[in-house]
């Protein structure tokens, strides 16, 4: 009965091939752009998730169990991130895991900077030795402007991206006095504006830590871009000395020199401040920063100056590298409760609650996709059961004498709904594998990103849409699940057929 | 007890704003055995007559009763199984599974039937074949219908609609699209199968030369039973 009802089955669509063959058609393109389309976010997911897990955020994330908020990559709102209190035993726990396979810790708050226009203007400061940093990530630092920065000297370092921001809201073009001002950088923007942008190659911070910190004044050591997603971490990060980082936001007591001077103090602390605004109202030179500052800035700065100062080295998150192979919720779950269980100030968080408008951002970018995906789809299968409908009405005769003869409407129903599968199989499955081909050969082909934000879209340096084994598999179940609904109304239409309906055509 | 029992059945078709009665009230008793011919001109209610007794329509008066079963009780897949196990109809034009041949075509029926376990394949074998003898188209069995005449055709639909072992065998017009020399060996295989296996045949005709085979003949005319004989 089977192999009856599978010749049928098959000598039908023979017999129907024109519309078999346009059936299928549209079955073929509909997998072939599933499993590209799926190829191509399944790439970039990976690809993203690889270079911000392996370029900037670690898999895991240990922050304070004082630290309320979640973010510590992307998000400058909410409260200062809290110092680890214990840093020292923390490190003495992860140190021994055998999941971990490294650890890096880190500094990270934020800064409010000085600058001569009112705009309130904040930067995410990081405190991190460099060379431990670019070894920890592979991701690749490029010094474009100065020199990297050395551990042992105050400066910071700062990203490209955030300099041409930094230029576009404060007028203030930074550069390293290493290199001196290098025009070929300067955004055609910036520099058509060049009359009104102070030129500066040092900045004054403050730091907005949970002491509020203290004014400090850094060089500008150099200017970088990460050589991979440049896009996103490029325009939010500021590395700046530890010493400095820890002055900065009051974790140790500050040198002299880096504070304000003590006349510039006074007539702040006066509230006469017009003297100082006056002197740059008419001025014809460019002014620079370190010469006037906000007045509720500085007021804050100095209000605060005398707090409680640590002599050792504070961190605000340890970022934790696993090995490869390890489940990144598994390993999450285990770390905590490791350090549960030792009692120390560090609680574990994955790289996507630390990085969450990132993930939204990805999230938006797959969701996009998805969409696109999902008209065609849809459009696709619409059409799939238009067909199908068409070629069930054609066949009004030949099904309605089947039912006259003792056919039951399942037998029918079961007879349409083969076919279709049958079409899936073989049209759906010919495009699945067309579209793993045309993945692999892309991917293959290396094509480089041109530019930063097509790097984004392919989560790195090159396109790799991705098809694992798998995905030919779960993409065919998906394909042929979908048919099942494209072909429930054809069926239906073939179950309503009634024998007289069949007799009342001839 | 009576084969069929078809009391005061009426039958109306809406045709737009106007309403056809196809049948005005109809009265019939069929015994087992017959070979009952329906005969009249074209819309007297032949093929409609035929519908009802074959269960692929319902009266919408009266009462269609196939061996005591009131077909009204019946749910769709109840008619659809009496229709399989009890019922073999031949269509005017040759209504055959178009991509089955002569063999699969005429073993269709038996590979539908539920209790089909029951019967083993040598006996489906056997009874095909049988079949495929009794109708002349030994040399035939793996062609398809598209590759046969017309008469061959019919036979097949006869061999088919006996495969069952059914007791009744509806045929509404089996010859009004063959040659008469065609026609006539057609129902004489009917007459011949009738009279063998003491199969039920009730056909429709507007043919007098095929009436000679028939024991019973009913005269409809304008929906309505106007002389036996």
């Amino acid at each position: 009965m089977v192999k009856l009802f599978l010749s049928i089955c098959f000598r039908n669509l023979f017999r129907h091939r024109g519309k078999s063959i346009i059936v299928g058609s549209l079955i073929f393109i509909v997998a072939l752009v599933m499993t590209l389309g799926n190829a191509i976010i399944k790439g970039m997911n990976l690809g993203l998730e690889r270079n911000i897990v392996h370029g900037f955020t670690g898999n895991l994330i240990i922050i304070s169990t004082n630290q309320q908020e979640k973010e510590v990559f992307d998000s400058m709102t909410g409260r200062p991130m809290a110092a680890l209190q214990d840093y020292p035993k923390i490190e003495a726990v992860i140190s021994n895991q055998p999941f971990i396979e490294d650890y890096l810790p880190i500094g990270r708050n934020v800064a409010m900077v000085l600058s001569e226009t009112q705009l309130p203007l904040f930067w995410m400061i990081f405190s991190v030795d460099l060379d431990e940093y670019t070894s920890f990530f592979k991701n690749e630092i490029i010094t474009i402007e100065g020199e990297p920065l050395d551990k042992e000297k105050r400066g910071l370092f700062i990203g490209n991206l955030l300099r041409n921001q930094t230029a576009e809201t404060s007028d203030m073009w930074l550069y390293s006095s290493k290199s001196g001002i290098v025009s070929s950088n300067i955004p055609p923007k910036i520099l058509s504006n060049q009359e009104t942008i102070a030129f500066r190659s040092d900045v004054s911070l403050v730091g907005l830590g949970e002491e509020t910190g203290i004014d400090i004044r850094l060089p500008v050591v150099g200017v970088f871009r990460f050589a991979q997603l440049n896009a996103l971490f490029g325009g939010s990060m500021v590395f700046v000395d530890p010493l400095s980082y820890q002055e900065m936001f009051h974790y140790a007591q500050p040198k002299a020199e880096t504070l304000l001077p003590a006349q510039k103090k006074k007539i702040l602390e006066s509230d006469n401040l017009d003297a100082l605004f006056e002197q740059n109202l008419f001025a014809d030179t460019i002014p620079t920063s370190s010469e006037t500052y906000s007045e509720t800035t500085i007021k804050k700065a100095l209000k605060k100056s005398n707090t409680t100062i640590s002599s050792e080295r504070i961190y605000n998150a340890i970022l934790i590298k696993t090995r490869k192979g390890e489940n990144d919720a598994k390993t999450l779950a285990t770390l905590n409760h490791i350090l549960k269980q030792a009692n120390v100030d560090g609680k574990a968080i994955s790289w996507k609650e630390a990085t969450p408008q990132l993930a939204q951002f990805i999230g938006v970018i797959q969701g996009l996709f998805g969409v696109i995906i999902f008209f065609l789809f849809l459009v696709s299968l619409i059409m799939v059961m238009n067909t199908l409908s068409m070629s069930v009405v054609e066949r009004i005769s030949e099904l309605g004498m089947m039912r006259a003869i003792g056919t039951q409407k399942s037998f029918i129903g079961r007879m349409i709904y083969t076919e279709t599968l049958i079409l899936g199989v073989v049209f759906g499955g010919s495009g699945i594998i067309t579209g793993a081909l045309i993945s692999w050969i892309l991917s293959a082909l290396h094509i480089k990103a041109p530019n930063e934000m097509v790097q984004l879209i392919f989560g790195g340096d090159f396109f790799q849409p991705t098809v694992f084994a798998s995905d030919i598999l779960s993409n065919l179940l998906l394909l042929l699940i979908v048919l099942s609904f494209a072909a429930l109304y054809p069926i239906r239409l073939a179950k309503k057929i009634t024998p007289l309906e069949a007799i009342s055509q001839e | 007890m009576p084969l069929i029992e078809v009391r005061n059945a009426k039958k109306d078709y809406p045709l737009g704003k106007t309403v056809v009665h196809a049948l005005r009230g109809v009265s019939l008793t069929v015994e087992k055995g017959e070979f009952l011919s329906i005969v009249g001109p074209s819309g007297s209610g032949k093929t409609t007559l035929l519908n009802l007794i074959g269960c692929i329509d319902h009266p919408t008066e009266g009462e269609v009763l196939i061996e005591s079963k009131n077909t009204a009780s019946l749910s769709d897949k109840e008619l659809t199984s009496l229709r399989l196990s009890s019922i073999g109809f031949i269509f005017q034009t040759f209504n055959l599974i178009p991509v089955l041949n002569v063999r699969e075509n005429i073993e269709f029926p038996l590979l539908l039937m539920k209790d089909r376990s029951q019967l083993p394949s040598a006996e489906i074998n056997t009874r095909v074949e049988k079949l495929i003898e009794a109708v002349g188209l030994k040399d035939f069995i793996t062609h398809k219908p598209a590759e046969l005449s017309g008469g061959q055709r019919q036979r097949v639909a006869i061999a088919r609609a006996l495969v069952t072992n059914p007791p009744l065998v509806l045929a509404d017009e089996p010859t009004a699209n063959l040659d008469s020399e065609t026609g006539e060996a057609i129902l004489a295989i009917m007459r011949q199968l009738n009279e063998q296996e003491h199969t039920t045949f009730i056909f429709s005709t507007h043919n007098p030369d095929v009436l000679k085979y028939a024991t019973r003949i009913v005269k409809l005319k304008d929906g309505l039973i106007v002389g036996e004989e």
